[in-house]
């Protein structure tokens, strides 16, 4: 109330001063300002950490808001009491309502402690932290510290520079091409550079910027970033990193011809501090855009034509992976092939025919099918070889035999790093270790890798493709080595010193100082792997490939084909290995997958386990928990925190109970694994499940079309994935890594995606498909609707799912399924064209081909143009689609002028195309007659017919549609008899006597008139529509005469119920119409059966002035009458069944048609019906004796013969009341035909009196 | 409800047991009335809210319920055509059938009849017929038995005979003696069609019954 008040009189005088708030706003912050210096001169002291932010202290706080008021006057921030959206930066609380979070989600809510950790370490922290809730949403845009004001020290000079060289190509006369392409700028500030940044080339000065670096290390580059390969990398320029630092770039452009090995470019930068460093691994053609776009300051990364199949040729992790698939493939032929001999076999038994003395089961021709799991003791046997990559590595060193060695991409020297532009170190590490204390982290392994995740680090963000893993204890790793090159294998001397596979190199270093960095050399790798895989092989086929290095082997068959012990074919094995490649293996044989892994365990190094049945259940309770398959990081933390670390523990657990707490399916195979049970066979066909292409790394979009043209690319990729193993999809995921909104513009890792949210989208497809642009389009489709900008992208993956063989996808999915069960037009043939030409438009890109090219192109193309062609013209039907595979409509389809104006060598193309798939080429004739319906039977007149105009067309699409929905109606079955019988007899007087046919030329193209849909008849213009009703009088009025005695002597054939055959002769009802015009005038052969029906009922009704006598001449039903009939009828029986094309459907549609006496179905109504018309008439018709059989017909086999019993009593009764013999007669005749017919069925007759005197 | 499996319901595997339990109680009923065995045997009952009678010997309702719960997995299937009563007279003559037509139903579904109400009277309205169906057929001889029959496709045949060897319920081929009769009269006595069950009952006798 009183606010209202001071309101009225005009807010108190405050008005002139913008309002009393304002004022007051304006107040507070001259106060503030007026302050500071007062607070600076107290304190003695200042800063400037908290320039440009502003803080608004919400509620309680520790410190108290004075406090916090009083710290940002000394640190040059700035603080209000009211919340104004404008200028505060930052909200300091506590806690917050929900309410309020949702008032400000666009304002980072700091605790207190931030301001004080700032101040206490003298800048200004990175805010995660330190927020006070984080699930802000990603729209947030969030205040980015991206300048990360340098610490004023860092006013000296930050020097970067990036060399690059290819380390394993060195020496490759290739590689001597390379030219070395070198930025240096210094600015006028720079103190320190290392020695050698300007003198790339001189490898070795390298060597003597840090501490041991033996003499083959100097192979590697002092190398903080490695990349892989660097081209046409002309452009480089400062990159500065703040008015005052310099980057100075030194690039090395190589030759891309050894593109399998990565080159190395160093980037050196190096930050007052020091105590920042980060390396990560880049992609060559990253680097080559940066060179293009480097003027942007962005480098580009993903865009050039070539960068997603390079990426993938060059990528390490790419290469291990597809070596993986290609043993699998291997053992897979190897397998199929199945009638090897196993010489290795054979050699291990003659090394051992001494100690034996029963040789003599020769089991060579053994069969994959004979794998484990129905044999009672299954042997398998898990090899392994002992640091592969390292021992590879060692075979050309033999020297370092003996030293800690690892294999990375590191050269095992660090030098500093300065920070890179708009990065923002300080937030990614914030932002893992909060993630990693919330545990949420889920680390995602990489089957088949070498690399496992040291357990202590931070999380690892993988894919399939690209490893970028980010560090805690690297980030805030010492001054002297912080390389974040991983580990991808290391020496067991190595290990003892407490590294591990996955460590960085940095830390590795830490722990042990004299480690050795070997670098990868995938050739030989793969040259190894294959020999091993060739000596298993020798063996046995009994292989799962595991990956490169590592294999389970069923050895049931050695052991029981040559009588050896498991240990003895382990022996032979590794001897063998070592012989042939001279590296070690170990190998762990239990009697299954799961115990013969953990044997190795206790195997390695260079060594064989035999962990046997009885043994096992105490083996396996010493076993700890994470070495269990499937129990990663955080399952293991889960189960931890229950107190469980060893398998003995958690065998403990009832099964329920971990079913409960970890889900049925990982539950149940936690209580087998952790008692040893493992029932997985062998195999060496895992069905994929999805196949996918993932790059989270370089990219670096600046505008939408470069994120369309990469996904292009990675569609071509994934499409390349899915012919290597023939397979096609239907489901297409876009997986997308946007970088986080609150993330600094730049991750700290070069090139790498920093910290993002995923978002997935999916959409699923009609028809697997395998093909780039339905794939690219459903992409880029899906990216749209993801809105994000296109330089917020970090990393784009594409997925297929719901994989299918593409053989049978082709033959099982062909086009012209969806051609059938496409609806036709309903209403004309020019509308169907207009559609059609529609759907041309929408597949623009598709059909861009110029209509002169079609000569040189596929089959498909000249379809397209033949398509277009006749959109121009006829219109008639041409479906193309965008389906990539060669596309032929049906022939029934084809328009024949098109396929005659086509020139004749692509006309025979597709004749060509139809022949290959068993369909006859569309002749002219066939093609008339098909061009609907391609079964009937009843335009044997249109055969004969010239080629048709386009009213006729129009007619005959539409008749032939309105055929099929028209000829149901349970009341038609025996006059359909009557019909084929007339069609025959139409058909045969049409071929005997052409001359005849010649007399009625206007008739032939016309279907029967009662397969005109009433509706199109209505909408044609009268002068078209008055035609074609005086063809039809025409034309029933000859045939009215001629059927005439034909139906007398057919007499009616009620016995036989067979629905379907009428149907599929499929008369229709223009034959119909001429039945029933037999006995009338022939001004009324409009006249159909369901008007027939009509005069029934009126007759039966009684009423003398509504009774319309059928045999009048004089009828007056018109023709309109009959129209409206027809549509009623159509209302009743046929509606719903307009769009059912399928035979079978509108068959089914009728059948489930009660049998109804016109229209009547309950027996009380259709008695009423039966004792009107006894009552009304003197005798009863034929044809209504025939409609009341037909009912009887439909009665019996609807199982109904309840009803035919009581309706036949019933008509007794009231035939024998009128007592008159017509009736009587008539009774008889429906008895008997009753009586046949369910003597025809059911081999007994009714027990009614069928003789009525 | 409308589908065949909602709210947990299987729609055609509750009209089997529906159908089964009404077929065993027909055939009880049917014994009764035909008087094939004496009338001490049975004991009043009453189902779908109608006395019916129900034979209280041990061999006869075993052999009902074997033939009913073999058949049940032909009825789930919808492969049932027919179940057939059949009266045999002293030199195992048919002289009199009992047909239950089965008919497939295309769309189960229990939208219409939510709560079963019109189910259960048709099914009513079936046994009231039987009850009177002596009104319409001849007496039958004396010293009759039953014998009850299936008709279903071969293919279902092997299938039972998987699933009778646990029951140790076996089945044969009907001797073609045992099924065909001379001179049949057929009486229709009732059909039900909804969307549940579509099935229809007739009787047929031989003229040469008494003979």
């Amino acid at each position: 109330m009183s606010r209202r008040g001071r309101r009225k009189f005009g807010d108190g005088g405050w008005s002139e001063e913008g309002g009393y708030m304002a004022a007051k706003k304006r107040k507070l912050d001259e106060q503030f300002g007026e302050d500071v210096p007062r607070q600076i001169q107290r304190q003695g002291s200042s800063s400037k950490i908290f320039e440009g932010v502003t803080i608004y202290v919400n509620g309680y706080t520790v410190p108290s808001s004075d406090e916090l008021k009083r710290l940002m006057m000394l640190h040059g921030g700035r603080h209000t009491f009211y919340y104004r959206k404008t200028t505060v930066t930052h909200i300091i609380a506590t806690t917050l309502p929900h309410s309020k979070i949702l008032d400000i989600k666009d304002k980072k809510v700091m605790k207190a402690d931030w301001i004080l950790d700032s101040i206490k370490a003298g800048k200004l922290l990175s805010c995660p932290p330190y927020m006070l809730y984080t699930k802000q949403s990603k729209s947030q845009p969030g205040i980015r510290f991206t300048k990360v004001d340098p610490p004023s020290a860092n006013q000296a000079t930050s020097s970067a520079s990036i060399a690059s060289e290819d380390s394993e190509n060195r020496d490759d006369p290739a590689n001597q091409k390379s030219e070395f392409l070198q930025m240096e700028i210094e600015s006028s500030e720079l103190t320190t550079q290392d020695p050698e940044s300007g003198k790339l080339a001189n490898h070795e000065s390298d060597s003597s910027d840090l501490t041991n670096q033996e003499p083959e290390s100097s192979d590697f580059t002092n190398m903080e970033i490695e990349n892989y390969e660097l081209r046409n990398l002309e452009i480089s320029s400062p990159v500065k990193v703040s008015s005052q630092s310099v980057t100075s770039v030194c690039v090395n452009q190589d030759n891309s011809v050894m593109s399998f090995d990565e080159n190395e470019v160093m980037t050196d930068t190096n930050m007052n501090d020091g105590d920042c460093r980060k390396k990560s691994k880049e992609s060559p053609q990253s680097a080559q855009l940066m060179g293009k776009n480097i003027d942007q300051r962005l480098p580009a990364k993903a865009g050039d034509p070539n960068f997603v199949s390079e990426f993938y040729t060059n990528s390490r992790l790419h290469h291990i992976a597809t070596w993986g698939a290609e043993f699998k493939d291997l053992v897979k032929k190897l397998q199929t092939e199945g009638d090897a001999v196993f010489s290795g076999r054979e050699k291990l038994k003659k090394l051992y025919a001494s100690s034996r003395s029963d040789d003599k089961v020769h089991d060579f021709g053994f069969h994959s099918d004979k794998k484990g799991g129905n044999k009672p003791e299954r042997v398998i046997m898990h090899i392994d070889m002992d640091c592969f990559f390292v021992s590879v590595g060692l075979l050309s060193r033999p020297e370092l035999k003996g030293t800690p060695v690892a294999v990375t991409h590191s050269k095992g020297k660090g030098t500093q790093l300065t920070n890179r532009p708009g990065a923002d170190p300080e937030f990614e590490k914030a932002y893992y270790e909060n993630r990693h204390k919330q545990k949420v982290v889920k680390g995602k392994s990489m089957s088949g890798d070498k690399i496992q995740m040291n357990t202590a680090a931070a999380p690892c963000l993988t894919d399939s493709s690209v490893v970028h893993s980010t560090s805690i204890s690297e980030l805030d790793s010492t001054k002297t080595f912080t390389s974040m090159a991983e580990i991808a294998s290391c020496s067991y001397e190595a290990r003892k010193a407490g590294i591990k596979n996955g460590m960085f190199m940095g830390q590795a270093k830490k722990l042990c100082p004299d480690l050795q960095a070997i670098p990868y050399d995938f050739e030989k790798y793969k040259e190894v792997s294959q020999i091993l895989y060739k000596t298993v092989a020798s063996y046995t086929h009994d292989i799962e490939a595991v990956s490169c290095d590592e294999m389970f082997v069923d050895i049931s068959d050695i052991i029981n084909g040559i009588k050896v012990t498991p240990l003895q074919v382990a022996t032979a094995i590794r001897e063998e290995l070592y012989r042939e490649t001279g590296c070690n293996a170990s190998a762990g044989i239990a009697p299954n997958i799961l115990l013969a892994r953990m044997a190795t365990r206790i195997a390695k190094p260079n060594g064989q386990f035999y962990l046997q049945a009885d043994t096992a259940a105490e083996f396996i309770k010493t076993q700890l928990l994470k070495g269990l398959p499937g129990v990663g990081s955080s399952l293991n933390h889960r189960l931890e925190t229950m107190g469980l670390t060893t398998c003995g523990e958690l065998q403990d657990k009832p099964l329920r109970m971990l079913q409960q707490e970890f889900g049925p399916k990982t539950g149940q195979s936690l209580y087998n694994y952790c008692r040893g049970i493992d029932e997985r066979p062998i195999t060496a066909d895992k069905e994929r499940k999805s196949v996918s292409a993932e790059i989270n790394y370089g990219i670096r979009f600046t505008q939408d079309s470069e994120a369309q043209d990469f996904l292009t690319e990675l569609s071509t990729e994934v499409q390349k994935r899915l012919k290597n193993i023939k397979m096609r999809g239907k489901t297409i995921t876009l997986k997308l890594k946007a970088r986080k909104s609150s993330a600094p513009l730049e991750s700290a890792k070069f090139m790498g995606h920093g910290v993002c949210d995923n978002i997935a989208k999916s959409s699923t497809l009609m028809t697997p498909t395998d093909d780039v642009k339905i794939i690219t389009k459903e992409c880029v489709m899906l990216l749209r609707q993801m809105k994000i900008h296109a330089a917020d992208m970090r990393g784009m993956g594409i997925q297929i799912n719901k994989l299918s063989s593409a053989a049978s996808a082709s033959s099982g999915m062909s086009v012209l399924d969806y051609m059938k069960n496409q609806p036709k037009p309903s209403t004309s043939k020019i509308n169907g064209a207009s559609d059609r030409s529609k759907v041309n438009d929408k597949n623009d890109e598709v059909f861009v081909t110029p209509v002169k090219q079609c000569g040189k192109k596929g089959i498909r193309d000249m379809f397209q143009n033949g398509a277009t062609a006749k959109a121009e013209t006829v219109g008639s039907v041409a479906m193309p689609t965008s389906d990539g595979d060669l596309f032929l409509p049906s022939p029934s389809q084809v328009d024949p002028s098109v396929l005659a104006a086509l020139p004749s060598d692509i006309r025979q193309q597709i004749e060509k195309g139809y022949a290959a798939r068993n369909q006859s080429i569309p002749t002219k004739k066939r093609h008339q007659n098909n061009l609907e319906v391609a079964s009937s039977k009843w335009d044997i007149s249109v055969l004969q017919a010239l080629p048709a105009d386009v009213v006729k067309d129009l007619l005959l699409s539409e008749l032939g549609e309105k055929q099929q929905t028209y000829s149901g109606g349970n009341m038609l079955q025996t006059t359909k008899q009557i019909q084929n019988e007339n069609m025959q007899m139409l058909k045969d007087v049409l071929e005997a006597g052409p001359s005849r046919v010649e007399k009625q030329p206007t008739h032939d193209v016309v279907p029967s008139f009662s397969q005109i849909d009433p509706s199109f008849l209505e909408a044609l213009p009268p002068e078209l529509r008055n035609e074609l009703k005086n063809t039809y009088k025409g034309k029933n009025s000859k045939m009215a005469t001629k059927l005439q005695d034909k139906i007398k002597c057919s007499p009616v054939k009620l016995s036989s119920p067979k629905k379907g055959k009428s149907k599929k002769t499929s008369p229709g009802r223009g034959a119909k119409g001429s039945s029933r015009s037999i006995k009338s005038s022939p001004q009324k052969q409009k006249i159909d059966w369901r008007n027939k029906q009509r005069n029934i009922q009126n007759m039966l009704i009684g009423s003398s002035s509504n009774m319309v006598d059928p045999d009048h001449p004089g009828n007056p039903d018109s023709p309109a009458l009959v129209l409206d009939d027809v549509q009623r009828k159509s209302d009743e029986n046929c509606l719903g069944e307009e769009e059912e094309k399928d035979k079978e459907e509108v068959m089914q549609g009728v059948e489930k048609v009660k049998p109804n006496l016109c229209g009547r179905v309950d027996l009380s109504d259709v008695k009423t019906l039966v004792k009107e018309w006894i009552e009304s008439c003197p005798a009863p018709e034929l044809e209504d004796v025939g409609q009341f059989v037909q009912y009887i017909n439909d009665l019996v086999d609807d199982k109904n013969l309840e009803t035919v019993d009581l309706l036949l009593k019933y008509l007794k009764r009231h035939v024998m009341k009128t007592g008159r013999s017509e009736w009587k007669d008539g009774y008889n005749l429906i008895v008997i035909q009753t009586q046949d017919l369910i003597k025809s069925i059911y081999g007994s007759q009714l027990k009614i009196e069928s003789d009525l005197t | 409800m409308a589908s065949n499996e909602s709210h947990g319901i299987n729609v055609t595997q509750v009209c089997a047991d529906i159908l089964c339990e009404f077929l065993e109680v027909a055939f009880h009923l049917i014994l009764y009335i035909r008087e094939l065995y004496p009338p001490g045997i049975f004991e009043r009952r009453k189902k779908y809210n109608v006395p019916v009678q129900m034979s209280c010997h041990p061999e006869v309702n075993q052999y009902i319920t074997n033939v009913l719960q073999s058949v049940k997995p032909l009825i789930v299937k919808d492969e049932l055509h027919r179940v057939v009563l059949a009266v045999l007279n002293s030199s195992h003559q048919p002289v009199e059938r009992f047909v239950f037509e089965i008919a497939p139903v295309i769309a189960r579904s229990l939208s219409n009849d939510n709560y079963l109400l019109r189910l259960e009277q048709s099914l009513r309205a079936f046994l009231l017929k039987l009850n009177v169906c002596d009104a319409v057929l001849e007496e039958i001889p004396s010293d009759c038995s039953f014998i009850i029959l299936v008709y279903t496709k071969e293919s279902s045949v092997l299938e039972i005979e998987q699933t009778q060897f646990i029951q140790n319920f076996p089945w044969i081929e009907a001797d073609k003696s045992n099924y065909t009769m001379n001179d049949v009269k057929m009486v229709p006595l009732k059909a039900v069609s909804s969307d549940l069950i579509k099935m229809q009952l007739y009787a047929e006798e031989s003229k040469q019954k008494i003979s």
